[in-house]
């Protein structure tokens, strides 16, 4: 504790030492952090669920997160939205958290082969009665089994993006967000069963277009 | 919580789930940048350290070979084992600087959080795969087995022409390194092939087809 406090002190001379110009752009940083965590804290929390199933892997992700984009605000200069900045800045360092993983990368698949998976309750099973909990961890499960782009695409999707902002983020055209949504979709409805989720849902409302 | 949970969309499932709200301080990510930068330095100095240790101690091998020579190689043997010193010292050399390039914090570029995921995941794939491609020039590994090569070889050879058993000593091992690379090679080269697959799909995306 002595020893943090110390370091505490320690940042902040060298923080007043640097010039006025530098406490300028850190005050500026410091700011678009605290704006970002606080409308985003959550979300990013439930992004890092998406790519490490592990609690304390996923802490250590999550604090990289949140490094990653304290310091890519020096260069933020809004000509995207802070949301897209937010989610971009997550998604590329949870991708390299995967990447790294060479036996997990290397057992992804794409949406498009995701046939091949079996899905675990067994095919056309419907479970009307499952627990949250349960249901959580067997959508984590069918995200964990996904390679980083498709990753991406259907967190966005679970997060409510519309599909113009799940586009801008990834840079995938707008056709292939619907595309892979609908995709998305069919999938969640094969291991979860018609019955398990609203008819509003299973029509057409699922994709949000601004 | 519902232990009969019925939920009618699992985007309202996933947005559900308990989070901690986790945050950093500001002070607590700058002494994490600083840390950061510390390590990066730290091991920058250290890589440069041993390359320098090794090309002087290689160095001092290749100036001064045949005065700690104790046994007879040959004037052929002679040269191969002075040479393969005199490479092992640049490779030091040459390894250091690699490696302190790769340490050494540098700044961000500008535009690096710009990038889609897409391009930032076909980067990071580009790099893995041209890393694990040209791993072996790029650290000039090749040059390091080279020289050890030329060093061991010369002995080798003489042991062998003292002790022909030798050979049924040695060759297991040799037997089991050819196995190795029987099945580490294709194996290397399928991955590859994945992973190139992969980065073609994610340039098709990129043009938007």
């Amino acid at each position: 504790m002595q020893q943090e406090d110390v370091q505490q002190e320690d940042v902040q001379q060298k923080s007043l030492q640097r010039p006025e110009a530098m406490q300028k752009e850190d005050a500026k940083r410091d700011s678009l952090y605290e704006q970002a965590a606080e409308a985003y804290s959550s979300a990013l929390d439930r992004l890092a669920r998406a790519y490490e199933l592990d609690a304390e892997a996923r802490r250590d992700l999550l604090q990289e997160i949140h490094f990653h984009l304290w310091r890519s605000f020096a260069n933020f200069d809004q000509r995207c939205s802070l949301r897209t900045w937010v989610y971009r800045v997550a998604h590329n360092v949870a991708t390299g958290h995967v990447i790294r993983q060479r036996r997990i990368r290397e057992r992804l698949v794409n949406l498009e082969d995701f046939d091949s998976v079996e899905d675990p309750g067994g095919s056309g099973q419907t479970e009307l009665k499952l627990r949250q909990g349960e249901a959580l961890e067997r959508l984590s499960e069918l995200i964990q089994r996904l390679k980083p782009l498709d990753r991406q695409i259907i967190v966005s999707y679970l997060e409510e993006m519309p599909a113009s902002a799940i586009s801008e983020v990834t840079g995938l055209s707008p056709a292939n967000v619907a595309m892979k949504i609908h995709r998305i979709k069919k999938i969640l409805k094969r291991w979860f069963g018609e019955e398990w989720f609203g008819e509003e849902w299973l029509g057409e409302g699922g994709v949000h277009e601004q | 919580m519902n232990s009969d949970f019925h939920m009618s969309n699992p985007q309202k499932l996933w947005q559900n789930q308990p989070t901690e709200g986790f945050t950093m301080s500001a002070d607590k990510l700058r002494r994490k940048a600083q840390q950061c930068d510390r390590k990066a330095r730290r091991a920058a100095f250290v890589s440069a350290a041993i390359a320098l240790f090794l090309f002087l101690f290689f160095g001092w091998g290749f100036l001064s070979f045949p005065r700690f020579q104790t046994f007879d190689l040959g004037p052929l043997g002679e040269w191969s084992t002075r040479l393969g010193l005199g490479l092992l010292s640049l490779w030091g050399l040459y390894s250091g600087y690699k490696t302190y390039k790769v340490f050494w914090p540098g700044p961000a570029a500008a535009d690096a959080d710009l990038k889609t995921t897409l391009q930032s995941y076909r980067q990071q794939l580009e790099k893995r795969h041209d890393y694990s491609q040209n791993i072996w020039l790029r650290s000039g590994l090749i040059f390091c087995f080279l020289g050890i090569a030329m060093i061991v070889v010369p002995v080798l050879i003489r042991d062998l022409v003292i002790s022909p058993r030798l050979l049924t000593n040695v060759a297991p091992i040799f037997v089991l390194l050819v196995l190795w690379l029987a099945i580490f090679i294709p194996q290397r080269k399928r991955r590859q092939r994945k992973l190139q697959q992969e980065i073609d799909q994610l340039r098709t995306f990129e043009k938007g087809i």
